[in-house]
């Protein structure tokens, strides 16, 4: 399993509007394939000198998994191939930003291309930097939250003695001087250097209160992403070297763009706001212009747009806000949550700013309103002349008339979900709130920031897909870590000047007091996501097995980030952290207790509902074998079936794992067995008391649906079977009465699936599912629509068919046909010319003249969508295969 | 001394009944009548401030009063996350009564009746923009609130089709909603599910679908007739008829004439532009290529679709094309 890529498909995301369509897949890397090597100690030499003096490649993951050059100061650099120990493959893709590869914080690759009078190799080496400082004592990790503490409040002092404008200004370089920005690095290093003096830790703190040095890092740090060629390309354009110069000289401006989320294609943003300062100098004197301007600049940079979008949006809202309009919540943004609403997506359709116009006149509301506002469009998947919200017939003809204003077309003919999402969601941001749209597996509904707390609105499902993000990651908790993260204003932005400094010494070959600047940022602020990749990143390259490093790290993920934000840490653990501590540690129990020490914080499920089978499936890959796997099995389901909140899923993700392997060879299937097993006996043991009930049943629930997912008919089975017997009270009593057909049921030991994407709420009752299936009945959740949405049955073999009875929840009319198909196969249909009738909640279907043999019966309907709800589902007929069976029982009539 | 303490008492006595005096809003709908609806001007009074120029200039210097033709005025604040001060002072306007159902924007004027119920509502910015067009607007809910609702007083007196027939014309009042129960509580309409429901409209869509083009055709005029349906459902009838007449490939002038038709009962409606929009889109192409390529569209002729022409007058250039059916009263 090592070194194997475990690509596991979380959701589809259906924004339903046309083109709305979000596929989002994580990756997982499991541990690389080497043995650990021998034991390091504390105050260790650099492991890998030599990898110091590889050519650097700047690389980010795009967002289909590209490998591209990182922003302008690498474009002179052609890609290499990757290496094999890379990181491996792109965190997420899917409509999100690029998140920096930790590769890509390696000392060469912070070095732009053009730097060449200060080459890392002409860089004298200092012997007592050349060692991996060792793991922080408490008394270290103590003084660096009290410094924390005193410097994050000394900002704060700072900033409102300012008056919340201008804090402090220094306007030392000219615009002219803009277009030598080398001459101006070396100046701004040989400064900070000496400041900085042996870079102990005292020297770091202290050198942070000055905020004439806070300025001059700030403006390094943006030399070294953005290139010299980069800055003189701006400085070279008009405005542009008066926007540099403003720029530079004003602190809290330039802790806006350097310090207020990710920095991606900066130069690119540069440029932008450059031809914003050409056309609205005048303007930039005041600090919410700067705001709206710089912020706009960096985010369609970012999502790379046109620069002609970019000023169409930067218009939009600066008359809006000039003008009065925008809500009062958006005079108080800061730079990072103005990026959400300035930066908002689809800037031709729902974030046109006719259509963002149209919304802030006519749907302003207070921002609770907001949440509620996804109700003024009609939920229509065809309009009324019967088109389809997926083709451009729907909106067409009256387009013209609404001026080509996506939002009120919506209005005025309807929409389904992606529509009422984005209605709903870009109202807000038309006013100036946070807001964002956001994919659920067959689904989208949307978050508004009231307060500082984000809601969810229109959601069916707890697993969402945020549309905008700032590190790439789309779950919902990132979205609420981020929030806190920047609601902490003052300890993260200490915590990223320690980012930027630690990123500086790096280049300046000082290892040991980078590796201390990271210590201290993710110390200081545990929530900085950004942080934590760096720090990973540099260790990775300059200490990969330093075994007891990559331990500390671990140990103060699951301490600090794990408290609260369970999902956050656990991606933090099996993307950046687990591939290079679990080799290093080939003792299983110390394993399994790194292991259990993180599932102790999570008591419950934390900011979110979240997936735990990515986290799972990288401590399962750092077992060597399958002995150690099902070992760890069953460690994983005795601890996680102990807590309420995550029974299903480690269930759902036990028999997911089982399916996922390949069933070629005798040995997997052996494997897949005994995991079944080991699943099913897990099962048993589950007690449903009276209190425990609704979980046990939520819990099989979740299990049997996942069984049926995968098609494992013999576990739905089992399951089913094990929740009658276990929850009796939560299954129906009924006695229906029907005609049926000759021959013996033969789907009641059948697998059931229906192509209705269930909500949370119905997952958790999909025992139900299995009851439909058995005598007394169920409930199943069914859409039909045509030929793709059917309800389809595995039967117990094959059989030769004499009839199907399917009975709904309550009436069905007669006026659209239904059809049956057979396969033998599941894939190869062929329609059977059966006379289908139709009487109050009962259908039946004679298949007596046709009689085919067959072993998957599927039912559809003619027409539109119709969704309906399946309560029994029998097919009659004999089984092929058993004769004795058949002498038992084959002649009786089936009656209930 | 005894009468001083005694008033004092009295007064006090009278601060608390009229404390505990219910909401501004009901004392308001208590008074509403069916020729005099109550206005609502509801604002956003702490996050907006074009609400707040809008109440400056509408409230405070009273100019939007002289529109209100007589009906009782309450100006509603709108809070965004209000603290208690601000829940207090909304309270005392609405007690515990949410704003009405089916306001989309503020500032706004709403017309609601004595039931609370939503009648109209100005909303839109292009008519908030000014007293005089805000105004405006809220005349003529007043003067249609005032007719419809003399409209569903006979159509209560009346029965069978007469009913009917006054429920639809009270429903095609442009600038008001009907109420809830129109014939009293309880009391069903002849309108049936339709008259309300946006999905109903969608369902003549589906069924249509289903059906052959005679069939769809005869099914559509035998609604149209029926006298049940507003002039907007009259519209989404026609353009379900349109649309299966379209991806069934019926011939551009039986498509001009229905969306002809469409349009007629109320060009200024979203429909009529609906209608406009289609017409561009869908029948302006097929009538060029029919030009450009003569010998296609005669190849056309023998085709199904023409024979939809044929029999249902689509053959014809003209938009009378379906004029033996379309019902001669209809308002244009």
């Amino acid at each position: 399993m090592s070194a194997q890529l475990i690509k596991l498909l979380v959701g589809v995301s259906g924004a339903m509007l046309g083109g709305y369509l979000t596929l989002y897949l994580i990756d997982f890397a499991s541990a690389p394939s080497e043995k650990p090597n021998k034991v390091v100690t504390t105050q260790q030499p650099v492991d890998t000198p030599e990898e110091t003096t590889e050519p650097m490649k700047g690389v980010v993951i795009s967002e289909g998994g590209d490998v591209s050059s990182n922003d302008s100061d690498m474009a002179g650099l052609e890609a290499e191939e990757e290496d094999e120990d890379a990181w491996e493959g792109a965190p997420d893709e899917g409509t999100g930003l690029v998140e920096r590869d930790p590769d890509s914080y390696m000392p060469k690759q912070q070095t732009p291309a053009e730097l060449k009078d200060i080459k890392e190799a002409d860089i004298p080496v200092d012997p007592a930097q050349q060692v991996i400082p060792g793991v922080c004592s408490a008394a270290r990790n103590n003084s660096i939250e009290r410094n924390t503490k005193k410097l994050a409040a000394a900002y704060e002092k700072m900033e409102k003695k300012g008056d919340g404008l201008t804090n402090y200004v220094k306007e030392d370089y000219g615009s002219g001087q803009w277009k030598k920005p080398d001459a101006i690095y070396k100046e701004l290093l040989e400064r900070i250097m000496s400041k900085l003096g042996k870079c102990d830790e005292a020297a770091v703190w202290a050198f942070l209160a000055d905020p004439a040095n806070r300025l001059d890092l700030a403006r390094i740090s943006l030399i070294r992403k953005v290139g010299y060629e980069g800055i003189r390309k701006v400085a070279e354009s008009d405005s542009g070297g008066t926007m540099l110069m403003d720029l530079t000289s004003d602190l809290d401006w330039m802790t806006g763009v350097m310090f207020s989320g990710p920095t991606d294609r900066l130069g690119q943003g540069l440029q932008y706001l450059a031809a914003i300062y050409t056309n609205f100098s005048e303007d930039m004197k005041d600090p919410t212009v700067r705001r709206i301007a710089a912020t706009t600049a960096m985010e369609f940079a970012r999502e790379r747009y046109s620069e002609k979008d970019m000023l169409a949006r930067f218009t939009y809202y600066h008359s809006s806000y000039a003008d009065g309009k925008l809500n009062v919540i958006f005079d108080k943004l800061q730079y990072w949550d103005t990026r959400i609403v300035t930066g908002c997506k689809d800037p031709h359709g729902w974030g046109s700013p006719q259509s963002l116009a149209w919304q802030r006149d006519n749907v302003r509301l207070p921002v609770e309103g907001y949440l509620g506002a996804c109700s003024q469009l009609v939920y229509r998947l065809r309009n009324v002349a019967g088109d389809s919200v997926f083709s451009a017939d729907y909106l067409g003809p009256i387009l013209k008339y609404t001026n080509n204003t996506t939002a009120w077309a919506h209005r005025e003919i309807g929409g389904v979900c992606g529509a009422c999402s984005h209605y709903g969601a870009y109202g807000a941001l038309a006013a100036g709130i946070p807001a964002m749209a956001m994919g659920e597996p067959g689904h989208c509904a949307y978050a508004v920031r009231v307060g500082d707390e984000w809601k969810k609105s229109f959601s069916i499902y707890w697993q969402h897909g945020m549309h905008k993000t700032f590190w790439g990651l789309h779950d919902w908790d990132f979205l609420i870590l981020m929030q806190d993260l920047y609601s902490d204003r003052y300890k993260t932005l200490v915590s990223d000047h320690l980012v930027a400094l630690g990123e500086l010494l790096a280049s300046r070959r000082m290892t040991k007091s980078a590796i201390e600047c990271f210590d201290a940022a993710v110390v200081a602020q545990p929530l900085n996501w950004p942080a934590w990749v760096a720090h990973a990143g540099y260790l990775k390259q300059k200490a990969p097995k330093n075994k007891e490093k990559w331990k500390e790290m671990h140990d103060r993920v699951v301490e600090t980030l794990g408290e609260k934000f369970h999902n956050c840490a656990a991606n933090m653990l099996s993307r950046y952290v687990y591939p290079h501590l679990l080799p290093l540690e080939p003792n299983r129990r110390a394993r399994n207790k790194m292991f259990d020490a993180f599932f102790k914080q999570c008591k419950d499920f934390g900011t979110n509902r979240w997936d735990v089978a990515p986290l799972l499936n990288s401590h399962m890959a750092g077992c060597p074998d399958s002995k150690e796997q099902i070992a760890y099995m069953k460690e994983a389901l005795k601890t996680l079936m102990d807590k309420p909140d995550y029974s299903g899923s480690v269930l759902a993700w036990g028999l997911d794992y089982i399916a996922s392997l390949p069933g070629t060879d005798a040995e997997n299937e052996a494997l897949q067995e005994e995991f079944s097993e080991l699943i099913i006996k897990t099962l048993s043991r589950a007690r449903a008391t009276k209190k425990t009930i609704d979980a046990t049943w939520g819990a099989l629930g979740e299990a049997i649906y996942t069984a049926g997912k995968n098609k494992d008919k013999r576990t739905f089975q089992a399951i089913g079977k094990l929740a009658l017997r276990k929850c009796k009270k939560m299954f129906p009593k009924n006695k229906f009465k029907f005609r049926g057909f000759p021959g013996r049921i033969v789907s009641a030991k059948g697998l059931i699936l229906s192509s209705t994407t269930p909500t949370e709420g119905q997952i958790a009752q999909a025992c139900l599912h299995w009851g439909v299936l058995q005598k007394t009945g169920g409930n199943i959740p069914c859409k039909f629509e045509g030929e793709g949405a059917c309800m389809r049955i595995e039967l117990e073999s094959n059989a030769q068919l004499s009839g199907v009875v399917c009975l709904f929840g309550e009436a069905a009319r007669n006026d659209r046909p239904f059809h049956i198909a057979v396969s033998d196969d599941g894939n190869n249909w062929e329609n059977v010319r059966a006379r289908c009738e139709v009487a109050g909640a009962v259908l039946r279907c004679d298949l007596r003249k046709v009689a085919p043999c067959a072993r998957f019966v599927r039912l559809t309907r003619e027409g539109d969508k119709w969704e309906s709800s399946i309560v029994g589902f029998y097919v009659y007929g004999k089984l092929l295969k058993e004769k004795k069976e058949d002498k038992k029982d084959g002649k009786s009539d089936d009656k209930k | 001394m005894f009468r001083k303490i005694l008033s004092c008492v009295l007064l006090l006595g009278l601060c608390v009944a009229q404390m505990s005096e219910a909401a501004e809003y009901q004392t308001a709908l208590g008074k509403a009548s069916d020729r005099k609806p109550v206005v609502l001007f509801c604002y956003g009074a702490n996050y907006d401030k074009v609400s707040e120029k809008v109440y400056e200039e509408f409230v405070k210097k009273r100019k939007i009063m002289r529109y209100a033709r007589g009906a009782v005025f309450l100006d509603v604040p709108i809070y965004q996350l209000p603290d208690e001060k601000e829940k207090k002072a909304y309270k005392k306007v609405m007690g515990d009564a949410g704003p009405p159902g089916g306001i989309w924007s503020y500032p706004c004027l709403a017309v609601v009746d004595g039931d609370g119920v939503l009648r109209g509502v100005v909303q839109s910015a292009e008519e908030m923009k000014s007293v005089e067009s805000a105004g405006a607007a809220l005349e003529k809910i007043i003067d249609d609130y005032i007719e419809q609702e003399k409209i569903l007083k006979k159509a209560r007196r009346a029965n069978g089709r007469r009913q009917i027939n006054m429920l639809a014309e009270a429903a095609d009042m442009k600038n008001v909603r009907m109420p809830s129960e129109p014939l009293g509580k309880g009391v069903q309409t002849g309108l049936g599910n339709l008259a309300t429901n946006a999905t109903g409209m969608l369902e003549v869509g589906q069924k249509m679908q289903i059906m052959s083009i005679p069939a769809a055709a005869k099914y559509m005029r035998s609604m149209i007739a029926s006298g049940y349906y507003s002039r907007r459902q009259r519209q989404e009838i026609l353009a379900a008829y349109a649309g299966h007449l379209r991806r069934s490939g019926a011939s551009a002038s039986l498509l001009r004439a229905t969306y002809y038709e469409m349009r007629n009962i109320d060009p200024t409606s979203i429909y009529g532009a609906y209608a406009e929009g289609a017409i561009e889109r869908w029948v302006l192409p097929k009538e060029k290529a029919g030009k450009a390529e003569p010998a296609k569209q005669g190849g056309a002729a023998g085709s199904s679709s023409s024979g939809f022409g044929n029999r249902f007058g689509g053959g014809s250039s003209s938009n009378t094309a379906l004029g033996d059916t379309v019902n001669p009263n209809e308002k244009k």
